[in-house]
């Protein structure tokens, strides 16, 4: 089941010199830490002049959408999918 | 006459992505691998299916069920919109690898395209090549996004080659084993012939397509296509390229299966100028203007109607294109309730610059404004600034995958 969300959440993303990728390992979103296990896909767009990229990552069997403004450097959650 | 097979050692590679928009998405989502999934236009009961994943194919789940159809052969499928992003970035990527291989790349479609290796010098044997690009397909883009690779002397046998061992398959056809693929295949499994061609080729005794391979010229430029096409079949069976040219885009359109039917034409004017919109953004974005406008609505009793007509000055502006549109529209004989709303403009002609006057004409100061609202959507994203009929309209005729932007 796929909820669609738009809430600022904190991201520590790691940035890996010898493959040349970031991940996102770490979000805090309310009270909750996450640990991501698994980026699917990410990819950036031009919304307007504004560079974003988007991370698909899975951690304990469900599915996030992460957001990242390069403008503003803000992290925004924006799709929670559980198994169906 | 008779013309022998292509015996040259075949430089044409054909690849596509299996289940392209399913497979992508199961490579964003790994919960959804190896599960039975499809990417629908709608994800309501009438909603239609455009990408099947393996795993659901296996089920009977083709390309153009409605997803109720669907859920009839398998309960739990799982049903996605479409992310055509996601999509756009894909197809990029694999263009960027095949380029890294020859100058001469043509992408067929959003998850196919065609490397001509003519004239490259080849560093080691062209099958090692395409397994070589399987696998970078699979590091560089998705460990999930497997593809068909097939490769032959010319674009139509490299795409048959391509079409033999679905999924994942690597095919070669030569003029050592053309035959014995001849026999293994259908008359509609051949790019170019759909039932009509079968049945036409049928009633002149050519039932496969080795028999087609079979007949001689003067039967299928005489009496089978009646024209150069019968030469073109004759040569493009024995592996002799015909198919090079890249014709350049002759229109653009926008159509819209409508979520709420009806025909009210206070509810079909707003859907019009967004397809106008965004279809003029794209005449404009290709510097171009259009002297034609084409509307075609297909009614939910099954019938349809279209017309077209050519417009006196070449068309820039969305509202141009609206007005033009909205004419034709008005003269569609009967009220019936709309299912799809489709325009396209045609009678492309390169923009040429206007010369700017002191008393500028409606027309030009609409070319200008044109411009001008472009300019601000590509600054700060779509429909920042739109026509005040499209208020309300956001969540309508949203990005789908036309072949760009």
């Amino acid at each position: 089941m796929t909820t669609q969300i738009n809430e600022q959440v904190s991201v520590s993303l790691a940035y890996d010199a010898n493959n040349g990728k970031a991940f996102p390992y770490i979000m805090k979103r309310k009270n909750e830490v996450i640990k991501f296990e698994k980026l699917g896909f990410h990819h950036k767009v031009y919304e307007g002049k504004d560079l974003i990229h988007y991370f698909h990552l899975i951690a304990n069997g469900t599915f996030f959408k992460l957001r990242l403004d390069t403008n503003t450097l803000s992290w925004r959650l924006i799709e929670i999918a559980s198994p169906a | 006459m008779t013309l022998p097979v292509n015996q040259e050692q075949p430089k044409v590679m054909h690849i596509d992505l299996n289940s392209c928009f399913a497979s992508i998405e199961q490579q964003a989502n790994p919960l959804l691998r190896d599960k039975p999934i499809a990417v629908a236009a709608y994800d309501s009961p009438n909603g239609c299916i455009l990408a099947p994943s393996i795993e659901a194919k296996r089920f009977g789940i083709k390309t153009g069920m409605r997803v109720k159809d669907a859920k009839n052969l398998y309960k739990g499928l799982i049903v996605l919109t479409p992310d055509p992003p996601k999509y756009r970035i894909v197809q990029r990527r694999f263009l960027e690898i095949f380029k890294s291989y020859s100058p001469t790349v043509s992408a067929k479609s959003i998850d196919e395209a065609v490397i001509d290796f003519h004239g490259v010098k080849l560093k080691k044997d062209i099958s090692e090549i395409g397994i070589e690009i399987k696998q970078r397909i699979r590091e560089e883009i998705g460990e999930w996004i497997s593809s068909n690779v097939g490769i032959s002397t010319n674009r139509f046998l490299a795409k048959l080659a391509a079409s033999l061992h679905k999924p994942d398959g690597l095919d070669v056809i030569t003029h050592e084993n053309l035959i014995e693929t001849y026999k293994n295949v259908g008359l509609r499994d051949l790019h170019g012939i759909n039932f009509r061609y079968e049945a036409r080729l049928n009633s002149f005794g050519i039932f496969t397509p080795l028999d087609f391979f079979n007949a001689p010229l003067t039967l299928l430029k005489k009496r089978v296509f009646k024209g150069i096409s019968g030469y073109y079949w004759y040569l493009r069976l024995r592996g002799w390229e015909i198919d090079s040219i890249d014709f350049k885009r002759r229109s653009f359109g926008q159509s819209y299966a409508l979520k709420y039917k009806t025909a009210d034409s206070k509810k079909l004017y707003p859907l019009l100028l967004k397809l106008c919109e965004k279809m003029a953004r794209r005449i404009r974005k290709n510097n171009l203007t259009a002297r034609g406008v084409h509307v075609a609505c297909s009614y939910t009793d099954g019938t349809y109607w279209h017309k077209g007509e050519m417009s006196s000055n070449a068309l820039y502006s969305t509202f141009e294109f609206y007005e033009k549109a909205k004419e034709i529209l008005e003269k569609s004989p009967q009220r019936k309730s709309v299912a799809k709303l489709a325009v396209s403009a045609y009678g492309l002609v390169p923009r040429t610059p206007v010369q700017q006057t002191l008393f500028e004409s409606k027309t030009t100061k609409l070319r200008i404004l044109s411009k001008a609202l472009d300019k601000v959507n590509d600054m700060f994203g779509e429909y920042t600034i739109a026509p005040a009929t499209m208020l309300g309209l956001k969540s309508e005729i949203i990005d789908r995958i036309a072949f760009g932007k």
